[in-house]
């Protein structure tokens, strides 16, 4: 078995590591993007979601906007 | 000048390779066998929720929408009771249905984390209970606030009513007191998700689920007269990545600064197939192109058609208008200014930037067949910019003092991917984000029609010979027939969703084969297929793409000509052709 493949492997795992741990949360204590990442957390925001039925949330806001456009005051 | 040739050498098996049609191609292609694995799971789907709708649906819709009319009715703004009503009306699907549930809970991806990476599979009775307790004083004073805010809402609307609704100054404040308490119970409804843990094991279920799909894809496999065994003994290792892929995916940083499983999915395959290489018994685990069809296959049910007639024309012009634009620029741009040799890198990157990000990508480089790291670099691309336009653009439109509804139009149109945009969105106001949400949702399900047309331009123009024309029916031997059965099975699901009704729909296509079956299984299917380029890729196939710079180049300038005309039409339609409906939203 050589042993320098699987050096550079875990270095690569290591490397995943480092950013989910130190270099991910440093980036998101940043002054300039915390207010955003605040928010995501708060509201538990699926922010990796790539299509929209991936994002639950979106089911509901059709649904009422849908309501919206077909139950509104005649003058609205 | 060889890669020209290797091209060209390509394009020309590919000719010859499907010039001929005959019946038993829709056993021995993969193409038809995506279509056929996609149908059979919508058609088990739509047996499965059709007939088990939840009990007194129709009655309970009915009941919702003569209040939502009688209540829209009688105030000039919406009431307490229209809103209760609405509430209801969301909250009947088939999801909730126990046996959605069960048939959810096998499909299931592994859950979130944030220090103990078992959590994101195993979670026992103790730890749901110690997770509930961390947020329950926030939930209980949440809870107390909203009764305060009940109260003060139902006095001014009774106010409003006692003077018939006429005095504007009662109305105006009712509407503003009924906002603060519906903006409450909304934090309540998130706060009481986050009480909700409860215990779960998915280990037996993903074991379950491995099979599942094995057995799924085996089948096609051995009818393309494959041998099963070595299929099987890889699958397991490849699912086995697409489940660590998904692990790390879920963790709350990812999660938060928006990397998904396709990112993490090829890093991971890479990272094995250019450290300690791609173990030989796994390679005929390796099918791609199987999976990401079967994939899209699924998708297509998610394309609902009628969906974006009821949402309001402005948005429709927005992302309809200037989408096509976008594309077609940014290809001519890379094809004609920047001299990008891969014409199915130009295509599969303008689409993403231009479209939605990493799905425009998956149905554009299948339907034009483009290389496995050609997709890979866009999806790459379209990532990193999503997570900086995330931040960036939120920021900009309040540092300018943008109207928040013409940064939320601009923000759907342009920001990739829809967690982000529903993130950013939401960072400058309820108005914002659901504008923003609705025009990608408009934009969503434009994939289906680009995927298409691209395919047909491909077969028609891109493979052919400097000056051969081609006949109908060479297009149809040449056109990739996968892509059949991803506009198969939107029209089909958008004709029942139509024919049943938007309220129907929501509660048994959306809200049942769709969210517990179809969305999950596809969500896996490319999962695998982003594990199974990650582990067919050599780092230095992306060197001839990145030489020279030309395809970030063609990501900026397709991106600044998208901002730019997103914005300009953004404005034309919200604020000059359609300004009743802004001041409704």
């Amino acid at each position: 078995m050589k042993f320098k493949p699987w050096f550079k492997l875990f270095v690569g795992i290591f490397g995943i590591l480092i950013f989910l741990f130190v270099l991910g949360p440093i980036y998101m204590k940043l002054p300039w993007v915390k207010p955003i990442f605040d928010l995501v957390k708060r509201e538990e925001i699926k922010v990796n979601a790539f299509f929209y039925t991936d994002f639950d949330d979106y089911a509901v806001l059709y649904n009422e906007v849908d309501d919206r456009i077909k139950y509104s005051h005649e003058d609205k | 000048m060889v890669n020209e040739i290797d091209v060209q050498k390509k394009n020309e098996d590919v000719v010859i390779d499907e010039a001929k049609t005959s019946l038993s191609d829709f056993w021995k292609l993969e193409d038809y066998w995506a279509i056929w694995i996609g149908l059979v799971i919508l058609i088990v789907g739509l047996f499965i929720f059709i007939p088990n709708p939840p009990s007194n649906m129709k009655e309970d819709i009915c009941k919702c929408n003569t209040t939502l009319k009688n209540e829209a009715s009688k105030a000039p703004f919406r009431t307490i009771a229209w809103y209760k009503a609405s509430k209801s009306k969301n909250k009947i699907i088939a999801a909730n249905e126990p046996y959605a549930k069960k048939i959810k809970s096998i499909f299931n991806k592994p859950k979130s984390w944030n220090l103990n990476p078992f959590e994101a599979v195993y979670l026992g009775k103790e730890a749901a209970e110690a997770k509930n307790s961390i947020t329950r004083a926030d939930y209980e004073k949440i809870s107390k606030d909203l009764e305060i805010a009940f109260d003060k809402a139902g006095v001014s609307e009774n106010a409003a009513a006692s003077a018939d609704f006429k005095d504007n100054t009662l109305n105006d404040k009712a509407e503003s007191d009924i906002n603060s308490w519906l903006l409450l119970s909304n934090k309540l409804s998130k706060a009481k998700k986050k009480i909700s843990n409860k215990p779960y094991n998915l280990i037996p279920s993903l074991i379950f689920l491995c099979i599942i799909l094995m057995v799924l894809f085996g089948i096609g496999i051995f009818a393309m007269g494959n041998p099963i065994m070595p299929f099987t003994k890889g699958f397991i290792f490849v699912f086995s990545l697409a489940v660590i892929a998904y692990l790390i995916a879920g963790q709350h940083t990812n999660k938060s600064i928006g990397l998904g499983y396709p990112l993490w999915a090829i890093i991971i395959g890479m990272l094995i197939s250019n450290t300690v290489g791609t173990p030989k018994w796994v390679v005929p685990a390796i099918q791609t192109e199987f999976y990401i069809k079967t994939g899209l296959v699924l998708l297509g049910a998610e394309v609902l058609f009628g969906k974006i007639l009821n949402i309001g024309i402005p948005g429709i012009f927005v992302a309809w208008g200037v989408t096509p634009t976008v594309i077609v620029l940014s290809f001519w741009f890379g094809n004609k200014i920047l001299k990008i040799q891969s014409k199915t890198l130009n295509i599969t990157t303008s689409a993403a930037l231009s479209v939605c990000g990493v799905s425009a990508a998956i149905a554009t480089a299948s339907a034009c067949r483009a290389k496995k790291e050609e997709l890979t670099l866009s999806i790459g691309l379209s990532l990193g910019f999503t997570a900086a336009m995330m931040v960036c653009m939120p920021a900009f439109i309040k540092a300018v003092g943008m109207d928040f509804i013409l940064g939320g139009a601009w923000m759907g149109g342009t920001i990739d991917s829809t967690g982000a945009v529903a993130a950013a969105g939401e960072f400058l106001s309820d108005k914002a984000m659901y504008v923003s949400a609705t025009i990608k949702m408009i934009q969503n399900v434009m994939i289906g029609v680009v995927a298409f047309f691209v395919a047909i331009y491909w077969c028609a123009k891109i493979e052919c010979q400097p000056g051969q024309k081609v006949s109908p029916m060479e297009i149809w031997h040449r056109f990739p027939k996968f892509i059949l059965g991803f506009a198969g099975t939107s029209i089909l699901f958008s004709l029942i969703y139509g024919i049943v009704g938007s309220d129907v729909g929501s509660v048994v296509i959306e809200g049942g084969v769709i969210s517990n079956l179809s969305k999950l299984l596809r969500g896996w299917m490319f999962c695998l297929a982003f594990i199974s380029i990650g582990l067919a890729t050599n780092f230095r196939e992306f060197k001839q793409y990145l030489k020279g710079g030309k395809l970030l180049t063609l990501y900026i300038f397709g991106q600044s000509f998208n901002l730019l005309l997103t914005l300009l039409i953004a404005y034309l339609m919200f604020y000059i052709f359609f300004p009743g409906i802004t001041a409704n939203i």
